[in-house]
């Protein structure tokens, strides 16, 4: 089964982003906040929507924006750039959104 | 390989939507089964009488009217895209196919390549 | 991590294209884009190609300079060129429209850096494992 990975950069005030991304998500994909989007992983509302898709979140973009990344929710997996790498191995296609 | 070419802006901005569209024919030269697929305000890229009158310089509208002869086939259209904005498939200025939102995901798993804007 | 078919052949080791539409200073995506190859060589995968499209075709400008805390940034794309073999590539028609590149009388630009047609980024598309882009 292929599945994808779905990179989100623009900031959770990019309302089309947001709002649609999960539902163009399928089971098995994965979501990938980098840059602004990293504000995202406190959204509450917005994880409450996750389900039971995989949220990771690169950890360096977190650190540049003085966010902390060990009092994140579970449902968000910090990564650096080799997990991001890793990520783009696993999934077979990756679609910046 | 099939690929499937994503549209999410307007034809507005500058160079943004020819770029995009010079990237999808390209694709097309390579003979590969390509899709063409309409989301967000790329729907507005469909709007029939959008006329040049940039100040300056020429707006230049791709040419969407061509895709047949590139062998693409009737570009895809997002439901929710078009109802988001009042439109209805029938108001734009050229067939399109429609597919549902919760069937994107499933749509685009069928590709071996997404490329887009 | 499963037995991967891949085009290099090498299980396990992935073959890439990254394209780059933001210009190094638009917002963050250039930065990404950047520390993802450097991770991405660092972990043995192949980046068979970085096309950069619209307002990325300024990264081969090489007359930029930058103020002294921003140095690490110019040339970090050549120096990676250089240190991995990686193939740059500008498109013609953007590079041609932002007067970065003249057809006519070229243009220098900076180390490592190539200039070419939109078929060269499709054809990496088609040939390579994964595709990613930035900005």
């Amino acid at each position: 089964m292929t599945r994808v990975l779905h990179l989100i950069s623009k900031s959770p005030s990019d309302t089309v982003a947001w709002s649609v991304c999960l539902d163009r998500t399928a089971e098995g994909d994965a979501i990938m906040l980098l840059g602004d989007a990293v504000y995202a992983c406190h959204h509450q509302a917005w994880l409450a929507g996750l389900g039971d898709r995989q949220l990771y979140v690169l950890a360096p973009d977190m650190r540049a924006r003085g966010l902390q990344v060990n009092d994140l929710s579970p449902l968000v997996h910090p990564v650096d750039f080799e997990g991001f790498v890793d990520l783009t191995v696993a999934f077979e296609r990756i679609i910046s959104w | 390989m099939r690929c499937v070419y994503l549209f999410r802006s307007g034809p507005g901005g500058g160079n943004r939507a020819r770029e995009a569209f010079d990237l999808m024919l390209t694709l097309a030269a390579f003979d590969q089964e390509i899709e063409v697929l309409l989301l967000d305000d790329g729907v507005w890229q469909l709007l029939p009488d959008q006329r040049s009158e940039r100040r300056g310089a020429e707006m230049v509208m791709p040419p969407w009217n061509e895709l047949g002869l590139y062998g693409i086939g009737e570009p895809w259209v997002e439901t929710e895209s078009l109802r988001e904005r009042n439109l209805e498939s029938r108001s734009l200025a050229m067939p399109v196919r429609e597919v549902e939102r919760d069937s994107l995901a499933v749509f685009l798993r069928s590709f071996d390549r997404i490329l887009g804007d | 991590m499963d037995d991967l078919e891949t085009s290099t052949g090498e299980k396990g080791f992935l073959k890439y294209t990254l394209q780059v539409n933001a210009s190094p200073y638009q917002g963050e995506a250039a930065d990404l884009a950047f520390g993802f190859a450097s991770a991405l060589v660092a972990k043995g995968h192949v980046l068979h190609r970085v096309f950069f499209y619209r307002d990325g075709v300024y990264h081969a400008l090489w007359r930029a300079s930058l103020p002294p805390e921003e140095g690490s940034r110019l040339m970090r794309w050549s120096k990676l060129a250089n240190e991995r073999g990686v193939d740059l590539v500008v498109c013609s028609a953007a590079a041609h429209r932002r007067g970065v590149w003249d057809p006519e009388e070229g243009s220098e630009l900076a180390q490592g850096f190539r200039v070419a047609g939109l078929a060269l980024l499709v054809e990496s598309i088609l040939e390579t494992d994964r595709y990613l882009v930035f900005g």
